[in-house]
């Protein structure tokens, strides 16, 4: 059994040593009652300073053999026991003012104070770290059940989020009508607008219960997302994806790659009079599967809000690929902003 | 009487084309004498031919709608035009002001010209925003108080500049001439010194707790007391522990 132990803090040092000190009292009584040993004094002098002497040593025990295997633990909090008793006679000796040398002579008096030590200790300790395993395990379980909800809860509003970014009403209605003022003037270009909008929603909306989808399919969504805003903003919006054949069955989380598209749009592009160019890449080298959103907008202002949108995609990373995934937000050259998504190619 | 002038703004051409043709038909002597595609576009457009009314749609790249109506000089009556923005409906509610939703219907935009009509007809009325009106709906509708505060980190590394958003910071750490940014992802160094940033990041965020080490208090994971009567901070997502200073004790006092 290893013995795990939570952080020595002051408090719980002391709260250690104050239940130690009752035990001592409580055998000091016990020992004068059977009539062992000196008055009721010599008794609660020897077992305080034996007890907290042995509490003290298998502390620092469990302390430094917290790596160690459970074996060298055991031995190294026996032997604590021991050292722990012996010094503590000796220190009992001197706080009752007899001279510790004296033990050289009466050796079964000796033996006699260091078996009892040695009993009492080995008892004390056992309990005391029966106790530690059962705090610890309650405190176990119940760490696990708040990750457990923590992160039911966490999935539960990622995916309220992706929906409300799928569906974001100023950009459902821009795009509505949009569609139905061509309606009138361009039929052609209604239609096929219409169509790019069905297929956004079908295959964002779609996939929001699922956990991961493939980039090749994500890659079609931004498509169809970004013709839409081809149409509204005309020549204001030129864009290029470059996928490699190989990553389009590559499973991929939905809605990490739309909201750094949006970004690039909405704080970019669309608020630059001339507009400019989104390119999307993606590469795999060494193990890491690269995906760059390029926009040549207005880039980084000073006062611009980080965005609840980065924020929500790293948070969507850490849940999927814990430490392994990453976002990084780069200045482009010579404008515009660069976001990278890395993650693990061989996605565990 | 001259006929009324209208000039309308709106960066994506298809709409205003729409709003054109609408209004073409629903009210045929409205001469459309400009289109602009951005904010800047529809000032010049406003003051070069001093039209009765703009139809100006709020999210434009340049200057917004709301930008446009705060720096007009002229008699000009203003209509907006919003997809969606809640804040702003609210707000025009209550002001008295004209606006369209898009897209927009026609019974809608058959009210709005016959309101227009009478407002124009016969002697024009000083249009001019009289008591600030659209000045405080702007500030009002800035998306959110502007804080002087740092929200960016720019970090070198290698060729590029990195960005990071201080809410990603888990700590600012000095070491020698630089200072270390630690975030969940990895570490960068920038050459502000904790002095400096102290000053210039959200005190309620973050926290000096050393002379060198300022945490962001919402990355912490707990903090508990060493031995030795220290206060030790364990940061989520992170292995290390931080010490606070005896000289910052206090902000963790009532811990």
């Amino acid at each position: 059994m290893i013995i795990k132990l939570k952080p020595i803090t002051r408090q719980s040092v002391l709260r250690t040593l104050f239940i130690t000190s009752i035990f001592n009292t409580l055998i000091a009584i016990f020992l004068t009652i059977l009539e062992s040993g000196g008055g009721f004094l010599d008794n609660f002098i020897f077992s305080q300073s034996i007890g907290i002497s042995i509490c003290s040593c298998v502390m620092a025990a469990y302390h430094v053999s917290q790596k160690l295997k459970p074996v060298f633990q055991l031995i190294l909090v026996a032997a604590a026991v021991i050292v722990g008793s012996v010094v503590g006679a000796i220190l009992g000796a001197l706080l009752a003012g007899i001279n510790p040398l004296i033990f050289l002579q009466k050796h079964a008096y000796f033996i006699r104070i260091l078996l009892l030590g040695v009993m009492f200790g080995s008892i004390i300790t056992y309990i005391f770290t029966s106790w530690h395993r059962i705090e610890l395990s309650e405190a176990q379980i119940q760490e696990e059940r708040i990750k457990r909800l923590t992160s039911e809860k966490q999935v539960a509003e990622t995916s309220l989020k992706v929906l409300q970014a799928r569906i974001e009403p100023h950009f459902l209605f821009n795009t509505l009508s949009n569609i139905l003022s061509l309606m009138d003037t361009d039929q052609v270009k209604a239609k096929s607008m219409l169509g790019d909008f069905i297929q956004y929603l079908r295959k964002s909306i779609s996939k929001i219960r699922e956990e991961s989808t493939t980039l090749g399919q994500e890659i079609e969504m931004i498509r169809a997302y970004l013709n839409l805003f081809k149409v509204r903003m005309g020549n204001r919006l030129h864009y290029r994806i470059d996928l490699p054949k190989n990553l389009e069955d590559f499973p991929f989380p939905p809605m990490l790659i739309q909201p750094l598209v949006e970004n690039a749009i909405k704080h970019g592009l669309d608020s630059r009079v001339e507009g400019g160019e989104i390119l999307i890449r993606g590469e795999e080298k060494d193990g890491i599967v690269r995906l760059e959103v390029v926009d040549t907008g207005l880039g980084f202002k000073e006062d611009r809000e980080s965005g609840v949108g980065l924020a929500n995609v790293r948070d969507r990373l850490q849940l999927v690929y814990r430490d392994r995934g990453r976002l990084i937000i780069e200045e482009n050259q010579p404008h515009g902003l660069k976001a990278i998504l890395e993650v693990p190619y061989g996605r565990t | 009487m001259a006929e009324p002038k209208a000039v309308i703004a709106d960066d994506e051409e298809q709409l205003r084309l729409y709003l054109k043709s609408k209004l073409v038909r629903l009210w045929p002597e409205l001469i459309i004498c400009g289109e602009a595609q951005n904010g800047l576009e529809a000032l010049e457009i406003i003051k070069k031919h001093q039209p009765d009314i703009a139809f100006l749609d709020i999210r434009m790249p340049g200057l917004s709608g709301l930008e446009v109506a705060t720096a007009i000089t002229t008699n000009c009556r203003v209509v907006f035009i919003t997809a969606y923005d809640q804040y702003a409906i609210e707000a025009f509610e209550n002001e008295a002001i004209d606006y369209l939703l898009k897209p927009v219907t026609d019974d809608r935009l058959a009210k709005t010209v016959k309101r227009l009509q009478k407002q124009i007809s016969p002697p024009p009325s000083s249009f001019l925003d009289p008591g600030g009106t659209f000045e405080r709906l702007l500030s009002a509708l800035k998306d959110k108080p502007v804080s002087d505060n740092l929200k960016w980190i720019k970090a070198r590394h290698g060729d590029s500049v990195r960005l990071i958003a201080v809410d990603e910071v888990c700590y600012f750490k000095a070491e020698d001439k630089y200072t270390l940014v630690k975030t969940r992802d990895g570490e960068s160094l920038i050459k502000k010194s904790i002095r400096q940033l102290s000053e210039e990041l959200d005190r309620d965020q973050f926290w000096r707790i050393h002379r060198g080490t300022i945490i962001n208090v919402s990355k912490i994971a707990k903090v508990h007391r060493s031995f030795g009567g220290k206060l030790l901070i364990q940061l989520e997502d992170l292995s290390e522990t931080l010490t606070v200073s005896r000289s910052y004790a206090h902000l963790f006092k009532q811990m």
